[in-house]
């Protein structure tokens, strides 16, 4: 059997099958669903373990080309850059199912949210393995529509409303993507993605009109991505249930957005090329505005989960500046950002939806002293905090290293500034919070509505265990970041095939 | 290879120990009786051997080198033996103590870090110790929760964020000039760079926020003393000088002619030296003033860093110098600190009483450089460096030096007054034996391991220099002067019938301002408990306006006696006297 082909296929049906199935169940069925569910991400998970040993280890690309319209074809590949966002997915998706069966069973309309989930996490997969431009944007339109239902799931007239929203955001980055894709391939044909650009050759006659599809095609990337003036969606989008808002900033639609403008810059314009049609520093800049942007609005915010959405925005845009800057680092920095930033934010929303569940915290006012009560959920969050204002040795460090050294090898020293001003502030807006929950006295009419629910003192084990099992992730990203088969090393070979290509 | 793991006999006995407190029961009973002994492996890896080892983790981080140099070595040594000696005292100061548990795993955490960055030589792992350090530090300062350590505790997080800023661009750009992440390559590698003073800015800056330098030290006073005593031995006597290590491990120093930044830093560490006696002199907590003194005594070793950045030639000796005055320091002002506390558990024994204070005063001679103590060795050892130094400081130091070691003589008697006539006489947590008996080790220790340091570590400096006729002389006149000063401040106070409300500047000095200012533009959260601070301005306007009440009211009664019984005229008084000297050398040259 050709492993090349089916493997890629197989790992798609892995969740879509589940998918499939769950949605022929009924809400009571718990175990045939939990079985379904934990049984297509167990599967999925030792697949994604496969292919890395093969692509890391024997030097294996696997590949499936199936033909579509008549000139086009899906093409599902597995090269290293499409093995983080696929190892991410895999690993991220498995925790968050455990945690999504602790958050939700016993509420209503279970069978549709976790069929939605796996067709989500199918999506995801389809754009880490995308080859080329048409398959791409096949899965990314998925991913825009089967989210929704998540996002909507508590069905209430503010949860419609941010539906709505989102909808409209990612149906218009959508819409913006499908034109700038056409108008590509109308110039180029099919488009597929190579490590250092595959459309270089249309550099004599049609430079207004590249520079124009970059535009068009980073702003339909953007818009999941929640660049600034794009984001307004995501934070709306918090009113969906906790492991749906982990999944959707640390894995799903935002990492999708982020994953599309690294693609777009490093394999279909290439840098050396997107650096001639002089569109990178105008990305940069946007990066960085909506770096600094992000952080001002969460420092207002007082809603930990809006807080959260808004660390979104700023640190998504650190995979967009990192693609923005030319150099070897940059782009280690802006592709480990990809799994950094997953698994660091994950962390945080899997911890913000513990503390709404047994304390019923929502605001970080409240937070004084929970960490009395919750040592270990608190300190899974502090990890993740800390993470984030990019103290070593957590992952965030290794990340904000990478693209400071690549801001220096572009020559953009700068870029440092505004790496640090966002360290800074998101030191302000983290540590008080950290503060509050450890050191805050605590209040003695703490709302305790829905802790009788829970046998165990602090939290049910399937949603502790996530949260710890992601913080000790970032940690260990952070202090084995020099081991062989850490993020950071994965990182570097991809940047490696895109440096050093013609 | 067996060496290769042994760094991790440094790192490991803390770190875990503080992992197993979380766990509760048994395993926190037992890391709180271990917490003492955490540091002993380090001390036995800080006894002088005849060659180190570097070991590479190449999996660790972005790859780890860590040893030690025969600097680092006598930093180490410093920092192991203290944090033994604090580690056994606190397990008596925390004996009734509820939080006791809190307090060991921040105290571990901060020691690892404080540890981890003496052995490590690379910038990754420094920082990284670096930022372990100083986050978990704060669980020290807020230890007790009062009004007073949470307000210290926020300046300080404040203050270390920005410092982690500065440190973080620095060693970004250092480590990119220079393609390595090895102290060694950084520290050449930093003047080839196009930003070279924008790194040494940001170097010196960052870690100039742990060493308490001028005008980066606002959080020092606050911070250091509400501290549990323990705890804040080591922050003054161990971990700001892991600042003073921070400058000279990446500052390229000794490599290059850097006169500008000479000139800046000197001038700064001077006006620490100085201020730090002056604004000291004004305090009334015992612990204050030392903080205070501490900036004053890390004024005077950036004095010696500043001659190195200056004057490449003379960095060799002055690098020792600095380690040695370091370690003298280091013990010293741990000695200082915990005497404080062991101050109030004496009760009302005269006996205990006299011992207490016989241990200050020697410490505290110490630390003013009286001839015969440490201070006075690591006061020469000091100079050495300064005497070669760039053309025309030398004249200048050799004057400005042993001034600020006058103030530093009635700053000392003003301390040992301060515990003699408000810190005894009562118990605090009937611990005496257990808090006095470490404190009691580490007085008489510090005498023979600061001698003996320059020959067990074949140091360029010998002891001998200090037995020297001239030496002398050279250490016993600033403390001879100081002491007439402190006579006639007694004898005032002899003959004065009631006490006056003096000059006092409110810790912090111009963070106070700076408070009030921040404090007017921004409104508060609305749910904020953060205890507002004593109002600043009140606080100022009625010290500044106190000053001249006094004046007229002494000028009603004993005019003589009623000027000299206080201490900030006491502080005037050596300003009058600075200026006085400095105006004889202009003359003079």
């Amino acid at each position: 059997m050709d492993w090349g082909f089916w493997l890629p296929q197989i790992m798609l049906f892995s969740s879509l099958i589940p998918a499939l199935a769950i949605f022929l169940l009924r809400d009571e069925q718990f175990w045939l669903r939990t079985s379904l569910n934990l049984g297509g991400a167990g599967f999925k998970l030792v697949l994604a373990g496969f292919m890395a040993w093969g692509v890391l280890a024997e030097g294996r690309t696997y590949e499936a080309r199936l033909p579509f319209l008549h000139d086009q074809e899906l093409l599902l590949r597995v090269e290293p850059l499409s093995l983080m966002l696929v190892g991410l997915s895999s690993i991220l998706w498995f925790i968050t199912t455990i945690y999504a069966i602790g958050y939700l069973e016993n509420s209503p309309n279970r069978t549709r949210f976790f069929g939605f989930f796996s067709l989500c996490v199918t999506a995801t997969i389809g754009i880490a393995l995308a080859g080329n431009l048409i398959t791409f944007l096949i899965f990314y339109e998925m991913l825009s529509v089967v989210t929704y239902p998540l996002v909507v799931h508590r069905g209430t007239p503010e949860a419609l409303a941010a539906g709505r929203t989102y909808l409209l955001y990612t149906l218009g980055g959508g819409v913006l993507l499908l034109i700038g894709i056409i108008w590509l391939q109308t110039l180029a044909g099919p488009v597929e993605f190579e490590p250092g650009g595959s459309i270089q050759f249309l550099s004599e006659d049609h430079q207004t009109a590249l520079i124009a599809i970059f535009v068009l095609l980073i702003a339909g990337l953007g818009v999941k991505a929640a660049i600034v003036p794009l984001h307004r969606w995501l934070p709306e989008a918090m009113i969906a249930p906790a492991p749906v808002s982990a999944l959707l900033h640390a894995v799903a639609v935002v990492k999708a957005g982020a994953y599309g403008i690294v693609r777009i810059i490093y394999d279909v314009y290439g840098l050396e090329f997107s650096n001639q049609l002089n569109v990178l520093l105008p990305l940069a800049l946007i990066a960085c505005f909506t770096i600094i942007y992000g952080s001002v609005r969460a420092l207002t915010e007082f809603d930990l989960k809006r807080r959260l959405a808004y660390s979104t925005v700023s640190q998504v845009s650190y995979i967009a500046l990192g693609a923005a800057l030319i150099g070897p680092a940059a782009t280690v920095g802006a592709t480990v950002h990809l799994i950094h930033q997953g698994i660091m934010k994950i962390t945080l929303f899997f911890c913000a939806g513990v503390f709404a569940e047994a304390r019923g915290i929502h605001d970080i006012r409240e937070m004084s002293g929970v960490g009395r009560s919750m040592p270990l959920t608190m300190s899974a969050f502090t990890l993740g905090a800390f993470g984030m204002i990019g103290v070593p040795p957590l992952a965030g460090f290794v990340s904000k290293w990478h693209l400071g050294i690549g801001s220096m090898e572009s020559a953009q020293p700068w870029v440092i500034a505004i790496l640090v001003a966002s360290s800074v502030m998101n030191a302000a807006y983290f540590l008080p919070v950290v503060y509050k929950g450890w050191f805050g006295e605590p209040h003695e009419d703490i709302q305790v509505v829905e802790a009788e629910r829970f046998q165990v003192a602090e939290a049910p084990w399937s949603l502790l265990g996530p949260s710890l099992t992601t913080a000790g992730l970032s940690l260990l990203a952070g202090v084995l970041a020099a081991w062989a088969y850490s993020p950071l090393s994965l990182a570097e070979i991809v940047a490696n095939q895109r440096i050093l290509s013609p | 290879m067996m060496t290769q793991y042994l760094w991790l006999l440094i790192l490991l006995p803390p770190l875990v120990l503080a992992l197993m407190i979380p766990f509760g029961g048994k395993a926190r009973r037992l890391a709180l009786n271990l917490m003492s002994f955490a540091a002993i492996p380090s001390l036995i890896m800080a006894l002088p051997r005849e060659q180190t080892h570097e070991t590479w983790a190449d999996w660790l981080l972005l790859g780890s080198l860590f040893g030690v140099d025969h600097v680092s070595q006598i930093f180490l040594l410093l920092t192991a033996l203290l944090w033994t000696v604090a580690g056994i005292y606190a397990r008596y100061y925390h004996s009734n103590d509820p939080e006791k548990h809190r307090f060991g795993f921040f105290f571990l955490l901060t020691m690892t870090g404080n540890l981890g960055l003496i052995v490590s030589m690379d910038i990754v792992t420094f920082y990284t110790s670096f930022a372990l350090m100083t986050f978990s530090a704060y669980g020290l300062v807020v230890h007790t929760r009062t009004s007073a350590a949470l307000r210290a505790g926020k300046v300080y997080i404040v203050m270390a964020v920005i410092g982690e800023g500065f440190l973080l661009t620095g060693m970004i750009m250092a480590a990119w000039t220079t393609g390595e992440l090895q102290a060694e390559y950084i520290r050449g590698g930093i003047l080839e760079s196009r930003h070279s003073d924008l790194i040494i800015g940001c170097l010196l800056a960052g870690f100039g926020i742990k060493a308490g330098a001028i005008p980066l030290h606002v959080w020092l006073p606050l911070a250091h003393p509400v501290a549990p005593t323990a705890a804040s031995a080591v922050l003054s006597g161990a971990m700001i000088k892991a600042g003073l290590l921070g400058w000279i491990t990446f500052l390229p120093i000794g490599e290059a002619e850097l006169a500008g930044w000479g000139m800046l830093l000197v001038t700064l560490s001077l006006t620490a030296a100085f201020s730090g006696v002056l604004i000291g002199l004004t305090q009334d907590d015992p612990k204050t003033l030392l903080a205070y003194s501490s900036i004053s005594q890390m004024g005077f070793v950036a004095t010696v860093v500043a001659v190195g950045m200056a004057a490449p030639r003379a960095w060799e000796l002055a690098l020792v110098g600095c380690a040695v005055y370091a370690l003298h320091h280091g013990f010293i002002k741990g000695a200082l600190f915990l005497g404080v506390g062991v101050a109030h558990e004496v009760g009302e024994s005269r006996l205990r009483q006299r011992i207490v204070l016989a241990g200050l005063a020697l410490v505290a001679i110490s630390l003013a450089g009286a001839p015969l103590t440490t201070g006075a060795l690591a006061k020469s050892a000091l100079k050495e460096g300064v005497y070669i130094g760039p053309d025309g400081w030398a004249v200048w130091l050799d004057w400005l030096l042993p001034v600020a070691a006058i103030g530093t003589t009635v700053l000392m008697g003003r301390f040992l007054w301060l515990i003699w006539r408000h810190e005894m006489g009562h118990v605090e947590h009937g611990q005496f034996r257990g808090m006095a008996i470490p404190w009691g080790l580490l007085v008489l220790m510090s005498f023979p391991v600061v001698w003996l340091t320059p020959v067990w570590y074949r140091l360029d400096v010998s002891a001998e220099i200090a037995f020297e006729a001239g030496n002398l002389w050279t250490a016993a006149w600033p403390v001879l002067i100081g002491g007439v000063i402190l006579f006639f401040i007694w004898w005032g106070i002899a003959r004065t019938p009631r006490e006056i409300r003096p000059v006092r500047i409110p810790a912090g000095d111009v963070l106070i301002p700076l408070e009030w200012a921040l404090a007017k533009t921004r409104p508060p959260e609305p749910d904020q408990v953060v205890p507002s601070p004593p109002d600043p301005v009140a606080a100022l306007s009625a010290s500044w306006y106190g000053l001249f009440a006094e004046a007229q009211q002494g000028s009603r009664t004993s005019r003589f006696g009623g000027w000299l019984v206080r201490w900030d005229v006491a502080g005037l008084f050596f300003l009058a006297l600075t200026v006085l000297l400095v105006a004889s050398m202009v003359w003079w040259q």
